[in-house]
């Protein structure tokens, strides 16, 4: 117990030390996950509605497909997207290998099945009646649309929340595609395994504290949204 | 009779005289033509922002297939450097160009370079001028090993650099030395500092390219050297000693069966540990079968960790494992290796030799080609020479820039 006290006090002092090396890591995170996950949602969220409201018969093997995608490890996802962005691959021209956009488009790419999916899981628990009701009164597709999500919005948040804990948490794909390179492409998670394969187990630790905390924070953040738009809703 | 005798002599004399003093203003002339002159001129010179310009010029005779050096001296460098990595072909109209991007504001100075048997022709010395530098600095990705960043040498080496190359954004890349040149074969490093030899001669080679790792090494220097040791428990139980040779002392790890950690992968401290097994008699004797490949228990092959990570487990184990000095060290002044002691060193062949290489090709080849000339100079040679001296009472690296 001793060991996470000690790494528990050296996260407080991580943090007090105001070192500006620590704060760009934590903002660096902050702004790669954060991108991610708003790219994700507007990928993922008209994806999800469509797939959730539709009935067509090829819908259980797209929803197979997604939810195997929900799985996939990240540094698969990474590996892939390195080889793609490598200078010799496909889009080497971009030059996004070790910042923190290429970082951003694995991240988008993880994080876009978990909020598709559960998105759709969420709009095809609403009643269909609903639906219908709307129609008849003489929404627009659009407004039908945006009533569907309104109602199914505790579960559309969830998956954004979802989508958020997955990547930020997630060391694979950004240690890859982004180098780990300390001043640019250096987020907590990869300040974790560099500390650890230096042998610094109780720095890695105060970071792992770090890291625990901001997702506690960002996801209380997003739990209040997420309650107090329920409560004023229907 | 006399008088003419010597008016002859005296003309012979003069005539020779008058020979001699033309010859030898003409042959240095003649010399002097042999080789041909480029000229060069600049698209423009002056601009107020970083931007592309074209270098151009002919040569006097028409000399279509040879290649001029075209050579550029940046703003605060004492030095010239070349416009392009590769000397440039002149076509067949005598005429040779070449585009450049400046990355600095200041005054360059360009001249071109015409060598053949007889001498070096160079051109006038033209200069153009930039009132601002670009606005993002260039990317310089330097692909390098585990060691030189957790020795902390790169640490104390970076911020020299940049004061004296400020046009780029330093970018390390700190993975093993296999992944290292791996990734710079597929073109993701400008600039390489390795300590994996075999694999770096490999490297240089340009047959070893692949069409999808189609990069290979440019020039490669010596930068500096340290060496490896083995370290195992206080204890020993294989009971070796520090002065027997690298062979034997691995061949009493296998024997006593006494658990190896080995990094697995192909970093050059995993090169050299695989390089003195299969020196051994019989060879390879931590290998159980080779086809499936498989180790024998004590011989503790991991994958993903650290050099300090192995000798954590070492540690714990405990167990032998073969450290270069400088994470050795690192790791004895952070309290990570309370067990374990070197047990054998200072055979020639825990020789550990760093090399810089530049990548044909690479995206900022001119980072690359400033930093290898860099390293190389007497300031950063300096630095690494005192290196690790105050915090661990004998420098990490002994510097020994030069050619291979």
């Amino acid at each position: 117990m001793n060991i996470y006290a000690t790494a528990f006090a050296d996260a407080i002092r991580l943090l007090s030390t105001a070192d500006v090396t620590v704060w760009q890591v934590i903002i660096l995170s902050l702004m790669v996950s954060g991108s991610a996950v708003l790219i994700a949602a507007f990928i993922g969220i008209p994806l999800g509605y469509a797939l959730g409201i539709s009935r067509h018969t090829g819908r259980s093997a797209i929803m197979l497909l997604v939810n195997t995608a929900m799985g996939f490890p990240p540094v698969v996802v990474g590996l892939f997207v390195y080889m793609a962005l490598s200078r010799s691959g496909p889009l080497g021209l971009l030059a996004l290998l070790y910042t923190p956009g290429g970082m951003v488009i694995a991240q988008v790419i993880l994080a876009t099945p978990l909020v598709l999916g559960v998105s759709a899981a969420a709009v095809s628990a609403v009643p269909g009646d609903l639906r219908i009701q709307i129609r008849a009164l003489g929404a627009s597709r659009l407004q039908e649309g945006l009533a569907v999500l309104k109602e199914a919005r505790g579960g559309v948040m969830a998956s954004v929340v979802a989508g958020f804990g997955a990547i930020i948490s997630e060391v694979g794909a950004v240690s890859i595609v982004g180098g780990g390179i300390e001043g640019s492409t250096n987020v907590m998670t990869t300040a974790i395994v560099a500390e650890v394969s230096r042998g610094q187990n109780s720095k890695a630790m105060a970071w792992a504290f770090v890291l625990i905390g901001i997702a506690l924070l960002v996801n209380v953040v997003l739990t209040t949204m997420q309650s107090t738009s329920t409560r004023h809703g229907a | 009779m006399r008088h003419s005798n010597r008016s002859r002599i005296v003309r012979l004399a003069s005539a020779a005289a008058v020979i001699a003093l033309v010859a030898a203003i003409i042959a240095p002339a003649a010399a002097f033509a042999a080789v041909p002159k480029p000229t060069i001129a600049l698209s423009t010179s002056y601009q107020t922002k970083a931007a592309r310009l074209l270098v151009s010029g002919h040569m006097t005779k028409s000399l279509a297939g040879k290649v001029v050096q075209v050579q550029i001296k940046k703003p605060g460098r004492s030095y010239w450097d070349t416009l392009t990595q590769q000397d440039l072909k002149i076509r067949a109209t005598s005429y040779y160009s070449a585009y450049y991007t400046p990355m600095l504001a200041g005054t360059f100075y360009v001249r071109t370079r015409y060598s053949n048997s007889a001498g070096n022709a160079y051109s006038r010395t033209v200069s153009f001028r930039v009132k601002t530098g670009p606005s993002v600095k260039a990317d310089l990705v330097l692909q390098s090993t585990t060691s030189t960043r957790d020795s902390g040498i790169i640490e104390a080496l970076v911020p020299a650099f940049l004061h004296s190359c400020p046009e780029y954004n330093f970018k390390g890349v700190f993975v093993g030395s296999g992944t290292a040149i791996a990734n710079s074969r597929a073109g993701n490093g400008d600039i390489l500092l390795a300590h994996s030899p075999a694999a770096e001669v490999s490297f240089m080679d340009p047959s070893t390219a692949t069409p999808a790792a189609p990069y290979t090494g440019f020039t490669r220097y010596k930068v500096m050297y340290n060496d490896y040791v083995l370290v195992g428990p206080t204890v020993n139980p294989s009971a070796i000693t520090t002065g027997e040779s690298a062979v034997s002392a691995f061949g009493k790890v296998a024997t006593a069966g006494s658990g190896f950690w080995s990094r697995n992968d192909n970093s050059g401290t995993n090169a050299k540990e695989k390089e003195i097994w299969a020196l051994c008699t019989p060879a390879n004797p931590q290998i159980e079968t080779t086809s499936p490949l498989t180790y024998k228990s004590w011989y503790k092959a991991s994958g993903t960790m650290g050099m300090a990570q192995a000798l954590a487990a070492a540690n714990n184990g405990p167990g032998y494992t073969l450290a270069d000095r400088g994470t050795w060290l690192n790791a004895k002044s952070l309290g990570m290796v309370g067990s374990l002691k070197v047990v054998n060193e200072g055979d020639a062949r825990y020789f550990n030799p760093y090399s810089v290489i530049e990548i044909k090709g690479a995206r900022n080849w001119q980072g690359g080609q400033d930093f290898s000339r860099w390293i190389r100079s007497a300031a950063a040679q300096e630095i690494i020479r005192t290196y690790g001296t105050s915090t661990f009472g004998q420098p990490l690296f002994v510097p020994n820039q030069g050619s291979y």
